[in-house]
Order: C-alpha cells, then structure tokens, then sequence
C-alpha cells in the first residue's frame, strides 16, 4: 500500500513539475501567431524574395461581423522578406513581424516566373522537411512579381489566399482547364518518370492598382485576380507556357477532366451556322502505348459523355443523325485539341502526359533503355487520338428556340 | 427491528462504545424494581424513556412493567397494545393454575399482546438495545426474562419521488430513511422466495442496520461471500449514509471511479439484483449501493428499458458523448488552439484569433479560470439556500459569462467550451461518475496545456491503464470491453430489443441460471396469423 | 490469484509489440530499397514472420506453464536459467531504450519540437512505467481497447485517402531484382521476431496452447499494418517520393482534405497512434522487469519498475546524439540487436531444449 502511495505521488509530482516547468516549448497562442493565408515566392538574381499574405482576423471579424464601427479595415497585410535560401527569408520575418508566421493555413504558394525558371526544387524540399507547412497548398505560377498578385484584393472573399484557392478548385471543377497542383503532386511530376509538371498561372488583370480598401465601394474593381496559362516545367524548371486552350487538350490527355465544355460549330437545314454549347459531364481518357517495329507511338482513348447547354442553331434535336452530328463535331474538337497539346510538348520536349509511366509499365525492359533519353523518344512519337463521344441530354427544350422562331416565320 | 440478531451482535461487539466502561452482562433479576432501576440507569435516564407500571388483577396481583422510548416507536401500536394489557389486568382468570411469574410470562405471551413480532431476552443490555431500536420491552415481576415487542416506527419520510435520478418514464417511488420501507420495496416488485436479506449492524455507536440484498441463485455465491467478508471487517463508530461503507469496501482506495454504484430508485436496484448483483441498503439514507458494477453500468438509467431500444440507444451514445466531452473538450480546446492550430477549418481560426485579441491570459490559464469558476457556482448552487437560486443564475450567466466576455477578460469560445461541457457532464446519469469526469477534466488540462495532443493522449493512456486495472468485487472493471464479453455487449452501448436479450450479463450473474427469458419472443404477429 | 490473459489479449500485445514502430519508419527505407515492389517485400516479411511466430509458438509448447525465468531453470539448471533470464531482461531493458529514444525523436519531430527531449522521455516512461505497475493483465486489456481502436481508425483513414489512391503506381511489377527485394524486408521481419515476447507471454495466457493462435493474429495484424502503408505511399505519392518522408504514415495522412473542415487530420492520427506507442513501450519494460526480477529474485517489481524507468531515461537520452534521426534507430541501429534477441536466443533455447529432453528421455529408459 504504501509503495502504492509513492507511486501515486510521484506521479503527482511529476505532472506538477510538468505544470510548473511549462516555458513556451511549443505552446502558441492564437494572437502570436500570425496567419500567413498565401506565400509568394521570387528570385530577383541572387536572392530569394518570399512575400507573405497575413490576415488580420480582428479586420477580418469585423468586416464580416459587420461591427466594426472605425470604417473599413484591410483584412490582409503583405510584406516580403529575402533572404539566401528560402527559409533564410522567412527567418528574417522575425525581425520585422510582431508575430510568429504561421503556415499551416497557407493555402497557395505563388511563385514569380524568374523564380520558376530558376527551379522549385527548394521549395519543396522546404516543404517535406518541415511539419508545419501543409503539403495540400496550392501551387500558382504568376508571370510578373508574386507580390503584386498577393497584394490584390478580391471581391466576395476578404483573404484572397483562400480565395485564389477557391477560385482554382471551382475552375478545376468545373472547366478543368487548368489543374488544381498542390505541392506534393508537384513533387511527384517531378520526380515522376517524365520528370516534368505542369502549375497553372494567375496573374493580375487590369492595369490599375486594386491593393485599397477604397476599391470596395464601386461596383466594379479596375484589376482582379485571373487564372491563365498552364506553366510548363522539365525537372524542375519552368521552360514555357501554353495557352489556355492547350490547356484543356493536355486536361483531357492528363486526364484531368472533371467537367468542362466544347464549343461545337452547327448548321442548320439552309446552311446558316451557329454554335452549339456542350457541356462535359464526365471524361475518361487512357493513353495507350504501342510498340511497333522499333517505333513507340501512342493511342488515346478518350470517353466522354456531354449534355448539350446552349443551340444556337436551328436544329430539330429529335431529327436523327442530328445528335450524331453534334457528337461527331464535338470529338472533332476534342481531338484537335488533344493533338495540339501534344504538339506542344514535344515541341518543348515535355513529356506532361504521364505518356513516361505508362510506357515504363507497359514495357518495363525497353524502359531501362528509353528512360535516359525519354524526351527525345517521346517527342518522336506520334500520338492517335480517338474520342467517343456521347450526346447524354438535350437539356429540358427539345427544340432550340431558334428553330421554333424559323417555324413560325415560314 | 430483528432483535433475534442483535442478541448475538451484541455479544459479538462486547460492551460497545468508547464511553462506556466494560462491565459484565448484566442478567435480569426476579425483582422488578431493580431490573427496572437498572436498565433506567443503563439508558442513561432521559425524559423520552416511558415507563408504565402495571398489576394484573389475578396471578397474585403480580406487577408488571412497559418500557419504550417515545418517538422511535409506532404510537398506535403502543396504544392498542396497551389497551390490550389493560383490559387483560382488569379482567379476573379464574382458571388460574398458580400465582407467579412464570404462569402470567406465558398468559402475557399467548394471549394478551397485540403485537405481531414478540421476543425474549435476559439481560438488562439485550432489552436496553432492543429499546433504543424502538422496541417496548416488558418486564414481569420475578420473571429472569423480558418481552421484547417489535413496535419500532414514528416519524419517517413517506415514500416520495426520487430527487437526483429522476425518470420521464417509470417508477415514480423513491428509497427512504428507512431501511424496513425500503426492504418492502423490493419485496413489493420482486415477489420471489429466493430474494435475500442478510442483516449486519454496523457501527459501534449508530448500531446501522445494512442489509445485503441478493437473488439465490442468480448472483454469484463468491461475491456475496465476498461482500459479507468485506463488511464484517468493517469497524467503525458511526455509519450515517451507504457512503461510509462504500469507503470500506471498494477494491483500490486511490482511483476517481467509483467502484460501486448507489441507487435511490427501486427498480434500478430490482433490476440489478435480477441481473445477478448484490444490493447493500444502509439504514438512515435513501442510496443503496450495488456492486460489483462495471464501468458501462453508470452510463445505463432505469429509464433505458422502459423506453423503445432504439431511443434507449440514441440516448446511450449521447452520455458516453457527453461523458467524453465533458472529460476532454476544455483540454482538447487548449491542445488545439495552442498546439495545434493546423487542425481548425481556417474561418474556424481567424475568428478564434479574432476573439482572442486583447485577452490577457494564455488559454490554459483562461480555461482554468473559468472551469474553476463554474465549479464554485455549481457547489454554490447545491448548498445555499433554494430561494436565492434564481439570483445565483442571473450572477453566473450574465456577470461571469457575459460581461467577462465584453470586458475582453475571457474569450467568447471559452465560454461556449466551458458551457457546453458544463451541460455535457450533467447527462452523466450517476453524479459519481460525472464528477470523476470533472476531476479527470483538470489534469488533462493541464496535460493538454503542457504538451498539446500527445499530452493528452498520454493522459488518456494512464487512464485506461487504471480503468483496466480497477475491479470491482473481483469483476474487471471494463469488462465488456476489456476482457471482451461479446454477449454482454447488447447491453452497453447499444441497448437491443428485451426479447433479444435472453441470457444475463455472462461473468456477472452466476452462470447456474443464465437465461433471463424464453427464446424466440420476437413478435412475429402476421406469422402467427397464419 | 495467477493473472490470466485471454488470446485476443495476447495477439493485441503481440501486435502492439510490432506495429508501432515497423509502420512509422519501415516503409520508407523499403521503398528507398524496392521502389514499387516494397509491397513484395513487405509480403516475404509477412511470410517470415508468420513462420516466426510458429517457431516460438512450438518453442512454448515445451513450457509446461511456469514463468519464463522458472522454466528455463527447471530446463537447463539453476545458474543458466538465471543467466537466459539476465540476459533477456537486458536485452529488453536495451530496446526499451530504443523504443523509447525513437518514440522521443518522433514526437519531438512531428509534434513538439521545442519541448526539451528529457520532458518527453520523462512522460513517456512515467506513464510507461503506470501501466506495468497495472500489472500485466491491465496491460493486455488496454492492448485490447487499443487494438480495437486502431482497427476502426485505420479503415477510416483509408476510406478518406481512396480518391487519391491510384493503383496503377504499382506497376510494373517485379521490376527490381529478387534481392533487392529480400534486403528491403529484412527491417520488417526483424522487427516482426518482436513475436519471441510470447515465450514470456504464453506463462500467463488462460489457455498456453492457444499461443500459436496468439502469435499469428498479432504478427498478421501487425504485417497487414504495414502492408497497408506500403501500398498506401505507393499507391498515393509513388515510389520517387516517399524515400524522402522519414515518417510516410504522417505524410500520407497529412495530404487528406475532406471538403474545408476535415484537414491536417495526421496530428489526430498520430495521437491515436501515441496509444499503441505506449503499449508497445509497456511491453518491453514488463518484459525486461519480469525478466530481472525473477531473475533476481526480488520480491517487489514495483521498486524494480522504478528503478528501470530512472535508467531508462537518462540511458535514452544519452546513449544517442541528438541529432539521430528516429526512423534511423529504429531501422538500422536495431536490426542486428533484433536478430540475437529475437531469433538467436529462442533458437538457442530451443536447441537446447531438445538436447535436454533427449538427455531425460534417456535417462528415464535407463531407469526404468
């Protein structure tokens, strides 16, 4: 029994001296952190330039709150510090913020165009290594300054961190022309077998400055935030871009495609012509390798059903051969863009298509040979696009109204 | 009051009491005067004591005397039954087979009392106790003996409503002060011939009648041994609730757990012993004590299985909830925001920070302030007197809650924390184990403070180290999770319909007599139809 | 009262023996070593360590139900049982200290870094150190409660990564070569021989004959935990990156993000997993108490718990420099020290064993 006590005390003891001896260690408290909703990245030569976006939750609270009784306050406070190495510049935070930059909320990481060519490598390592930044964070390539695109303000969302986050994610979701890439699938493209990864882009449109408050009181603010191109990266440098529309056709071959649309050029019976909106509802691709006689080529299959959303032709959509028509047109389409991407990369010697895993799984022995020399062999590989498209729903008319008009006039 | 028992006891006890010296028993005399002189003196004299001298008519005018301490016995008793001793002096015997005593003992015995429990004894101490239980004890004149007549009543608390553990459906009766109250209680809803009552007395000073209440057959025989073992070792002065006992008797002093559960309601307690457990009733409080319990069993109300299964097992996964909640969410609120403020959604974040701006305490410290201050308002709403209890409310949620926020002193989400848990720990249908909740509450906190997430869990670690551990009566505590019994898992944290629970909770109840009902009771009305 | 363990509660033991430490850093080191066939590797190890659990299973027949210590005595002769004893109970008193320092390294790196490592470690063997003195029935019922909780989170944390899994970056298969493949499981099948702590186990089981039973659950449980990771960092990063991830298990669940409230759940994970740390750390210092004490012969294991634990701390924290990786400890420091106490000394005892029963066997035809 009485060892028992001991026992017992001395756990009492312990967790006392526990109590006692409780310094800082790791305890933070909500206001000494400072929480960095976006981080900016740039390389002005010989240094590295990281910007931090740091919410400021009293402004935040109160303009959602709507209490706050000292007129509109910034949510958000910029600032930037460099440094020789990335956390370099971010230990030199320290002597500028009263406050410990937290990064766990970061949601995007924007990185300026010099700073990509020079190489994310960094950036991710900077990343894995330390366990309190998120490896779900975001990564934007901008085309000028990163600072300039955190200093932006946005409407509807106070912290335009989040908010270019949403943005993304929504664009994803919904047109998937641009791919939503967090750090650690950046990582993986890298060092994936192709070696090579693609960061969509946001850039500051407009000329005007949009970094004050005063913008918020007109209806409509002279610059805002706009995703754009697709950055292209071999290893881990950016080497070019791609337009928005090749965008969409590595979408498709990356097999990225969640939900998007086609634009689909239509005729009616007297020749006019007009377009046709389809809206894709789902989207399979698989890329095929195939090796013939010492020549690699590839096959895409893509699968894809569509709703139609807008006709602006005359069209009696319960005509046969006329859904058959939009479907053809829209492979058509698809097609063209898909060849168009692939033209882009091997024109850039890129291999962005996971066309490298599929190939190292498919022909594991060639692989040993290929894998040195992957981006000569693939830009030398043709591509066969198929697509199968197919025409799901007419929407709730059946009859575009256009064609309801030509009835009436005749 | 079993004065058979006390007889032996007494002699077991020797002469009890710190005060008195130790004498020798002192027998009873043939002269009525000195007997009577001497068990006055062995009372200790006093006004209640009433004593009332009678002569019989015939049996050679033999004297007599009623003795009895006034309050503690049933005045109608005492007044029919003199009515009866007098009637019986005035009336003249004719058949007379012999003056003396031993003739008017018996007359007195067979054919004048009008008490239902009659009994001997011979010394001045057995009749001396047998009137401080509220016996009357008559003394007949040249007789070595005395009769002892069960008349124990008086003032006691009608059986009322249950106060702390109260039902929407059920019973609505409660245990009383009383011990013979609360054993007709059982007997009332338990009509078996295998119900047991065991009488100890306990206390050198209150001399507290405890009665160990089992089912033959259906609890086990280690257990009841075990809990006579235990409460025979028992040596105190004074037992004024079941709490002083449970004291003695749990498996390991040093735990927050409680280690047996207390009952006020009747059927909780049928229902324990028809489940195989040992009820102990002390005499002066309305809490019986039921063991050997398991940790599950404080999170069971009568209630759930007078409600349907499925609303009984909603409302069994919202006190084990509760129970955790109430446990862990002011320290997991300090590991979170202090530790690990990755793990906030980042809206959930900023307004936390937003509020947290311009508070001047670290969040532990915050927490404890105001975990301390609901706990000094919560005792101060049990003690103080009930008329002040509306204004003790309007100072605890607008002063302490409100105005501490507005004042910037304490962080609105504390507040919410420290009220949400408060409520949580209120659902704890046994209050023992809501409190060792709150106490639990405290270390972790500070655990959680020290050392975030892994604090805690190292906390949690410790306890479910002890909880494994503890037994109660030699039944793990944890039992149906820990050994895992996967029978008595119908009834634990789920509650499955009564006719799918036929056998009693295995390792509990003895396993002679393991079904509780007949199988295949499903209703099956359109089947039977056919 | 002999305390008795039920054989779930013992394959509960025997798992949290293995697991806590083979699915933090293992599965990393495996795929730096087999790329994507480190789920083969992990295979072979599960192989391996279901036959090392038969071995010592068949090594416990021979116990007639005596403590470790005893046995070995009534066996092999007073002075060589007691020295099988010392032996072990210092072997495990080592791993301990492993265990422990690498637990310290883990937390500090996931969780707390600033906190001092001695505060850490102090915690860690406090509570350690409680759950012995529970006695080694509490020990397997909390084995139990938390085996039950890893089985309910592990399939959760499964279910939130599916849209991420991509079983594809499994292929090609067998692209490395056999040996390669043999080395990569060679971390998980010494840590897998952990299963030898049934020779101390089986002594307190309800029914010793079940060991074998015992033994397989837990070594499978515990090789089916790895399995999964493996195929989890597989399937999810790919075989390029997760050599890079000292600690894969965090990393994979770090990346989860359900919809904008359910992220960064790898701290709520890793705090259920702090639970089957302290089973395992609990299991070796009852091992190693056991060992000496009955060795020994003392009569109080607490003073001996105490007095481990004391050791324990300062001999983890000074034995290794700081700036010792965990997942290097307990991958590379450990391994050899794993092979002569899990499989030499067993195989010894049990060579052993049959030379004496031959001997007796003898002896009895020549008496009768």
């Amino acid at each position: 029994m009485r060892i028992r006590i001991k026992s017992f005390l001395s756990v009492v003891v312990l967790l006392f001296a526990a109590l006692v001896t409780t310094g800082c260690w790791n305890r933070i408290e909500l206001n000494e952190i400072a929480i960095t909703s976006a981080t900016g990245i740039d390389w002005d030569g010989e240094n590295w330039i990281v910007s931090y976006q740091v919410v400021i939750p009293a402004a935040i609270s109160s303009v959602t709150g709507g209490s706050g009784g000292t007129g509109p306050k910034s949510p958000i406070i910029v600032y930037s510090t460099k440094g020789k190495t990335i956390r370099d510049a971010i230990m030199h935070s320290f002597s500028e913020s009263p406050r410990k930059l937290f990064f766990a909320h970061n949601r995007v990481v924007v990185i300026g165009e010099k700073a990509m060519r020079k190489g994310v490598n960094e950036l991710i390592d900077v990343y894995f290594r330390n366990s309190g930044s998120r490896e779900t964070v975001s990564v934007l390539a901008t085309p000028g300054t990163s600072r300039r695109v955190l200093e932006q303000f946005m409407q509807l969302q106070a912290i335009s961190g989040a908010g270019m986050k949403e943005i993304i994610l929504s664009e994803m979701k919904n047109t998937s022309i641009l791919p939503n890439v967090p750090v650690y699938q950046l990582a993986m493209e890298i060092t994936g077998d192709a070696k090579s990864a693609v960061v969509p882009e946001i850039f500051v449109s407009g000329s005007e400055d949009t970094s004050s408050l005063d913008s918020f009181s007109s209806t409509s603010i002279p610059s805002k935030l706009k995703l754009g191109r697709l950055a292209i990266l071999k290893n881990d440098q950016m080497i070019g871009w791609m337009s928005r529309k090749e965008s969409l056709g590595a979408a498709y071959l990356r097999d990225s495609v969640q939900q998007s649309f086609v634009v689909v050029p239509c005729e009616d019976q007297e020749g006019k012509k007009g377009f046709d909106t389809v809206q894709i509802l789902k989207s399979k691709t698989k890329i095929i390798p195939k090796l013939q006689g010492g020549q690699l080529s590839f096959k895409a299959d893509v699968d894809v059903t569509g709703t139609l959303m807008e006709s602006n032709c005359a069209q009696d959509l319960f005509k046969p051969g006329v859904i058959q028509s939009l479907e053809k047109e829209g492979e058509v389409q698809i097609i063209a863009m898909m060849q168009e991407a692939w033209k882009k990369g091997q024109e850039l010697q890129v291999d962005l298509f996971g066309a490298a895993e599929k190939t190292h799984r498919k022909y594991p022995k060639q692989w040993k040979e290929w894998s040195n020399s992957w981006d000569e062999v693939f830009a030398k590989s043709p591509l066969e696009a198929k697509v199968k498209f197919r025409m799901a729903r007419m929407g709730l008319s059946n009859k575009s109204f256009q064609y309801l008009l030509d009835k009436k006039e005749k | 009051m079993p004065t058979d028992k006390h007889a032996g006891h007494s002699g077991k006890e020797g002469s009890p009491g710190s005060g008195q010296t130790i004498q020798a028993e002192q027998v009873l005399l043939p002269d009525l005067d000195s007997n009577l002189e001497r068990l006055h003196r062995f009372l200790g004299g006093g006004e209640d004591i009433v004593c009332r001298t009678l002569e019989h008519r015939s049996f050679n005018r033999t004297r007599y005397a009623l003795l009895y301490i006034d309050g503690i016995v049933d005045g109608v008793a005492i007044s029919t039954m003199l009515l009866g001793l007098l009637e019986d002096a005035n009336a003249s015997y004719t058949e007379t087979e012999g003056a003396g005593e031993p003739n008017l003992y018996r007359h007195l015995t067979e054919r004048s009392i009008a008490i239902g429990k009659l009994s001997d004894v011979n010394t001045i101490e057995q009749a001396g106790y047998a009137m401080l239980e509220g016996c009357s004890v008559l003394l007949v004149d040249g007789c070595l003996r005395a009769i002892v007549m069960d008349t124990t009543g008086g003032e006691t608390r009608a059986v009322e409503e249950p106060s702390s553990q109260t039902v929407i459906r059920g019973p609505k009766e409660g245990f009383t002060e009383n011990l013979r109250t609360n054993t007709s209680l059982i007997r009332r809803i338990i009509k078996s011939p295998d119900l047991r009552f065991e009488y100890k007395m306990i206390g050198r000073q209150t001399r507290t009648n405890v009665a160990v209440v089992y089912l033959e057959g259906i609890a086990e025989r280690e257990v009841i041994n075990e809990v006579h073992r235990r409460l025979d070792k028992i040596d105190i002065d004074g037992v004024l609730e079941s709490g002083y006992i449970e004291e003695f008797i749990q498996d390991r002093a040093f735990t927050p757990f409680p280690l047996l559960q207390n009952t006020e309601r009747p059927d909780a307690a049928c229902g324990a012993l028809l489940e195989g457990q040992v009820v102990i009733m002390v005499s002066g409080t309305p809490f019986s004590l039921i063991a050997p319990v398991t940790f599950a069993k404080f999170f069971q109300s009568s209630e759930d299985y007078y409600q349907r299964y499925d609303i009984a097992t909603f409302l069994r996964i919202i006190r084990m909830t509760s129970f955790f909640i109430s446990m862990l969410l002011p320290s997991l609120y300090i590991a979170i925001t202090t530790f690990h403020q990755e793990m906030l959604p980042t809206s959930l974040l900023i307004s936390l920070a937003a509020q947290r701006e311009g508070i001047p305490f670290p969040a532990l410290l915050e927490a404890f302030l105001m975990e301390i201050t609901f706990e000094i308002l919560r005792e101060a709403g049990v003690r103080m007197p009930r008329i002040i209890g509306p204004a003790i409310s309007i100072v605890g949620a607008l002063v302490l809650g409100q105005a501490a926020v507005q004042a910037g002193i304490i962080s609105a989400a504390m507040v919410i924390v420290v009220s949400f848990t408060a409520i949580a720990s209120f659902v704890i249908p046994a209050v023992n184990m809501g409190i060792a909740a709150r106490l639990i509450r405290f270390v972790l906190m500070i655990l959680a403070g020290t050392f975030g997430l892994f604090g805690i869990m190292s906390g949690l670690m410790l306890l479910l180290a002890h909880l494994c551990g503890l037994r109660s009566f030699g039944k793990p505590y944890m039992m149906p999770f820990s050994p895992f019994v996967a029978s008595n898992m119908k009834d634990v944290l789920i509650r499955v319909p009564w006719w799918a629970m036929r056998k009693r909770p295995t390792n509990i109840a003895s396993d002679s007599n393991k079904f509780r009902e007949g199988a295949g009771q499903k209703p099956r009305p359109d089947q039977e139809g056919a | 009262m002999k305390p008795a363990i039920s054989t779930m509660q013992t394959a509960a033991l025997v798992q949290s023996a293995i697991t806590p430490t083979m699915v933090l850093a293992v599965p990393s080191i495996m795929i730096s070593i087999a790329k994507q066939d480190a789920w083969i590797s992990g295979v072979i190890a599960l192989v391996a360590g279901m036959a090392m659990a038969l071995g010592t299973a068949f090594i416990c027949k021979a116990n007639k139900g005596q403590l470790f210590v005893s046995w070995m005595e009534s066996s092999f002769g007073k002075p060589v049982g007691i020295a099988i004893g010392l032996l072990l109970g210092i072997y495990y008193f080592n791993s301990f200290c492993i265990i422990v320092r690498s637990f310290t390294n883990f937390v500090s790196d996931i969780v707390l870094d600033q906190t001092p490592l001695y505060m850490l470690a102090g915690i860690m063997v406090a509570v350690t150190a409680f759950t012995v003195m529970q006695g080694i029935e509490a020990l397997a019922r909390s084995a139990f409660v938390v085996l039950i909780l890893i089985l309910v989170v592990v399939p959760l944390s499964v279910f939130v990564l599916y849209t991420d899994i991509d079983f594809k970056r499994l292929l090609p298969l067998f692209d490395e070569s056999a040996a390669r493949m043999m080395i990569a499981s060679l971390p998980p099948v010494a840590l897998l021989s952990e299963v030898s702590v049934l020779l101390l186990l089986t002594p307190y089981m309800k029914k010793p004959a079940a060991g074998l039973q015992a033994g397989l659950v837990g070594t499978v449980l515990g090789a089916l935990q790895l399995l999964l990771v493996l195929l989890l960092g597989l399937t999810i990063f790919g075989q390029q990156l997760v050599p890079m991830m000292s600690y894969t298990f965090v990393n994979i669940m770090a990346i989860v993000e359900v919809g904008e409230f359910l992220e960064r759940i790898e701290v709520f994970t890793v705090s259920v997993w702090f639970l089957t740390m302290y089973i395992k750390m609990s299991v070796f210092l009852f091992a190693s108490v056991h060992c000496l004490v009955h060795s020994l012969r003392l009569r109080s294991e607490r003073h001996m718990v105490f007095g481990l634990s004391v050791l324990a701390i300062v001999t983890s924290l000074t034995e290794w420099p700081r700036n010792m990786g965990g997942g290097f400890i307990f991958a590379v420091v450990n391994i050899p020290l794993l092979f002569i106490g899990n499989i030499v000394l067993p195989l010894l005892i049990a060579l052993g064993l049959l030379i004496t029963r031959g001997k007796r066997n003898k002896g009895g035809s020549q008496s009768s």
